[in-house]
């Protein structure tokens, strides 16, 4: 036998369009609301929102490079993202280069330079949850959410997905994390039901 | 209740303190502990304890006349996790030892009416020893091998404090090393006890301890800062994160003892990102031992002063390397650099700094407090006290387990643990994360230690155990852990960041079957290189998956290649899907096949359109039945396995 392709055309998702609410039209790929975390109302395309969100940032650091990180933490617990504006911003009020940020913001995975879901999905591919099948769940979440894994968010601005190499939840494998809540031992039968109870919540 | 003074500013006053708590305490008759962990958290341990704190307030009457006071006599609280995440949640009673699994919020009225009215135990949630339904049942969980064979030390109050009650940490010899120490012994002979208990690093590298911390003393130095690295990124190894998010005050008297004996001042814990609960808690005690006089100046009026902050990571592996860390904390991309400097003598801030892993900070409070003979009794000739172990994968008993050193793979994995889920073949248990290796079954009764794994090609590491059946391909998880490692190498370093990438496009092409005469022989050239030229450890213990899984599986390798036949059912392009006799025509996969690859009608038998399929497993996955079969080459490759969620 010889090895066999494995092109086949993927359906529709189908069935799963039933799940989501009808897609709010307003052009704009950003959420509307900020993430969970910031309880403001802060638009992250509004200069105006962003220098007051930054010089609230900024009264909780040094200005320092060595408070890099940390400011990019917190701006990303508020957007869920980094805007490219309050980079700028940072690199004035550090006094170092925009390059040096973009360093940074693109070798930790934790940060986003593009907009995110509200909710985003972290599928674990740790070993444990690779051997039980994680690969198989990522490639069915992709589907059904009919977004690839890494990038942009699904057309109502609810969720966008991520593979994390170990979430620590090994003896529950396979592991999800959805913002900061667990789910354990999703696989292909169970996720749609995840997918209901986080959009419900 | 017993006020809390509002700081502690000697010894004593939190000795009297701890011994007033005690008193207090005696008159509880009875604990019901809720493991709070992830994984019972996920199965509903919250809403259980919803439930049960209604049904506590709607028995009030009943349960006093039983001599039992809510929030007195009759405490119950979330603790972290047990360990024994497979059959959560978990709910324990003390002093009963009354151990039940699998709680759901429904059982909180049977707990209430039988357990704690009638002192009965509710059958049906007791722990079964044979994990069948209808097996035996552990009545005290001392009955159970999975936690009688254990030997908790780093993982003391794990499961039985609440990681956010100072209190019930005190209880527990809270800070008795702590005060020991400062009360009785000098700086040098803290660190001398801890270089005679011949603890090592637990982070994995397993240097020891008391040889890095009297390294950093002869260094003259005015500042020494103290680095916690709780940036456990080996997937598969979770040890780190439960002892942070179940017992914090645990890693920070760890630190506190050993910023007395090295005169540190000033530290940092640099937890993951992934680990929000880690976080939460740890920044909880901080604050919390800064307000009572625990952390800052002049500690117990001991003339100690130690400052602590919390550095979150941002989701980068190689910053579990100790100068990559160190970058991070500055604020930088997290590169390693060069070793020929040592970081106790240039390291954070290009200043003396001693860093160590969260399990080895977890242990310093008890070799303080009970001796370093004690410690140095447990474990091997070179491998002293206990080591936690994150025994997961194909096992019946997944969780978190602490045994002596010395133990051997089948007592964890079997005795411990249970054995193989199903009873399957054990093929492959992996150790030490991506810079160990697979040992086979003839391997079992190696005693695990530091060198005893090393020597075989794997190592120890920081104690994760994956356990695999004869389910999984073995090329397909060297190809995991190369792929794993070309995603997070930093890119400094020419060997690492191609080699990896280089091994990474060969064994791709060999699990997708075309793979070519010599292909094994170029991989062990690269990964020899990448051992001997790579900067730092992510790219010299890069090849050990591959090369372990080579020496002790090599034919898997060679029916990739030449038969293009894979045993464990795993590479898409080497297998095709079966449905078998017993199918029931339940239309469950026909429902989920995401290409309509399956035809069939209402309990007749389903047929799979090889043409159509793209091998996702999705079928095989939810099929109640086992009437999925995996085909490589004509032969049944997979049979029989229940749906995993």
């Amino acid at each position: 036998m010889s090895p066999k392709s494995k092109t086949g055309k993927r359906r529709d998702p189908g069935d799963v369009a039933a799940l989501e609410p009808t897609a709010g039209d307003t052009g704009a790929k950003v959420p509307a609301s900020p993430s969970k975390a910031t309880g403001d109302s802060c638009d992250p395309m509004d200069p105006v929102c962003i220098c007051d969100t930054m010089d609230e940032i900024f009264t909780h650091y040094p200005r320092e490079e060595a408070s890099l990180i940390m400011i990019l933490q917190e701006l990303q617990d508020r957007f869920n993202w980094l805007p490219d504006a309050a980079l700028e911003r940072i690199a004035e009020e550090l006094d170092i280069p925009k390059s040096r940020i973009l360093a940074v913001s693109t070798f930790y995975k934790s940060f986003s330079l593009d907009p995110r879901g509200r909710k985003v999905i972290k599928v674990c591919t740790g070993t444990a949850c690779h051997v039980r099948g994680a690969g198989m769940l990522l490639e069915e979440f992709e589907r059904v959410l009919d977004i690839p894994v890494g990038e942009g968010m699904t057309d109502d601005g609810t969720f966008s997905l991520e593979s994390v190499n170990c979430v620590g939840a090994c003896a529950m494998a396979p592991a999800v994390l959805v913002n900061d809540r667990y789910y354990a031992k999703v696989g292909p039968g169970n996720l749609g039901k995840l997918l209901t109870k986080e959009r419900e919540s | 209740m017993i006020k809390r003074p509002k700081a502690f500013k000697t010894p004593k006053s939190l000795l009297d303190y701890a011994e007033k708590v005690k008193k207090d305490r005696d008159s509880r008759k009875l604990e019901v502990r809720i493991c709070a962990g992830p994984s019972c958290v996920a199965g509903g341990a919250l809403e259980f304890r919803d439930e049960l704190q209604k049904e506590l307030d709607a028995h009030a009457p009943q349960l006093k006349k039983a001599g039992l006071t809510v929030g007195t006599s009759l405490i119950e609280k979330c603790t972290g996790c047990h360990g024994m995440c497979e059959a959560g949640p978990l709910v324990i009673l003390e002093p009963m030892e009354i151990f039940y699994t699998h709680v759901k919020p429904k059982h909180a009225k049977s707990i209430v009416e039988t357990t704690l009215l009638e002192g009965e135990p509710v059958k049906e949630l007791l722990y079964s020893l044979d994990f069948t339904k209808g097996g035996e049942k552990a009545k005290h969980h001392s009955d159970i091998p999975f936690y009688a064979l254990q030997n908790r030390i780093a993982l003391k109050n794990v499961g039985t404090i609440d990681p956010t009650n100072f209190e019930d940490f005190l209880l527990n010899d809270g800070f008795k090393g702590l005060v020991k120490a400062l009360t009785t012994m000098t700086p040098e002979e803290v660190v001398d006890a801890v270089d005679e208990s011949g603890l090592r690093g637990r982070g994995g590298a397993g240097f020891p301890t008391g040889r890095k911390w009297k390294s950093a003393l002869r260094v003259k130095q005015d500042r020494v800062w103290l680095v916690c690295n709780g940036d456990e990124g080996d997937p598969g190894a979770f040890m780190d994160r439960v002892i942070m998010d179940s017992d914090p005050y645990t890693v920070i008297e760890g630190m506190l003892i050993a910023a007395y004996g090295l005169g540190a001042t000033d530290g940092y814990i640099y937890v993951r990102h992934e680990y929000p609960l880690a976080v939460k808690h740890l920044t909880m005690a901080i604050e919390n031992m800064k307000a009572l006089g625990l952390l800052g100046e002049n500690i117990l009026g001991s003339g100690l002063n130690f400052n602590l902050k919390l550095s979150r990571g941002g989701g980068a592996f190689v910053c579990g390397e100790s100068s990559a860390l160190m970058r991070s904390l500055e604020g930088k991309v997290g590169e390693p650099r060069a070793k020929y400097v040592r970081s106790v003598e240039k390291g954070f801030k290009d200043e003396p700094t001693v860093l160590n892993n969260v399990e080895t900070y977890a242990c310093v409070p008890s070799i303080i407090s009970r001796g370093a003979d004690w410690f140095s009794s447990m474990g091997t000739a070179k491998s002293k006290g206990t080591k936690v172990f994150s025994l997961v994968g194909k096992v019946k008993q997944t969780g978190l387990v602490e045994v002596p050193m010395g133990r051997t793979l089948r007592e964890i994995i079997y005795d411990i643990g249970g054995g193989i889920i199903d009873d399957r073949p054990f093929k492959a248990v992996q150790t030490g994360g991506p810079s160990g290796g697979c040992l086979p079954a003839d391997k079992l009764d190696l005693p695990v230690d530091f060198d005893t794994l090393t020597r075989e090609g794997a190592m120890m590491g920081s104690g994760g155990m994956i356990v695999m059946d004869d389910q999984t391909c073995m090329v397909d998880v060297a190809k995991y852990f190369i792929k794993f490692l070309s995603d997070e190498s930093c890119g400094k370093c020419v060997p690492c960041r191609e080699g990896l990438k280089q091994v990474y496009q060969i064994l791709d092409r060999i699990t997708k079957g075309e793979g070519r005469e010599g292909d094994i022989e170029l991989i062990e050239k690269l990964c020899h290189t990448m051992e001997v030229a790579s900067l730092c450890a992510l790219g010299k213990g890069a090849p050990f998956p591959v090369l372990s899984t080579l020496r002790f599986f090599r034919e898997e390798y060679e029916e990739h290649i030449h038969d293009k036949f894979c045993r464990g059912g795993v590479c898409k392009e080497l297998i095709n899907f079966h449905i078998n006799d017993s199918c029931t025509g339940c239309m469950v996969c026909l429902r989920h096949c995401p290409t309509e690859a399956i035809t069939g009608e209402r309990k007749k038998l389903h047929v799979i359109d090889d043409d159509k399929c793209i091998s996702c497993g999705i079928c095989r996955n939810v099929c109640k039945f086992d009437s999925v079969d995996i085909i490589s080459q004509g032969k049944i490759v997979a049979g029989k396995e229940p749906a995993m969620a």
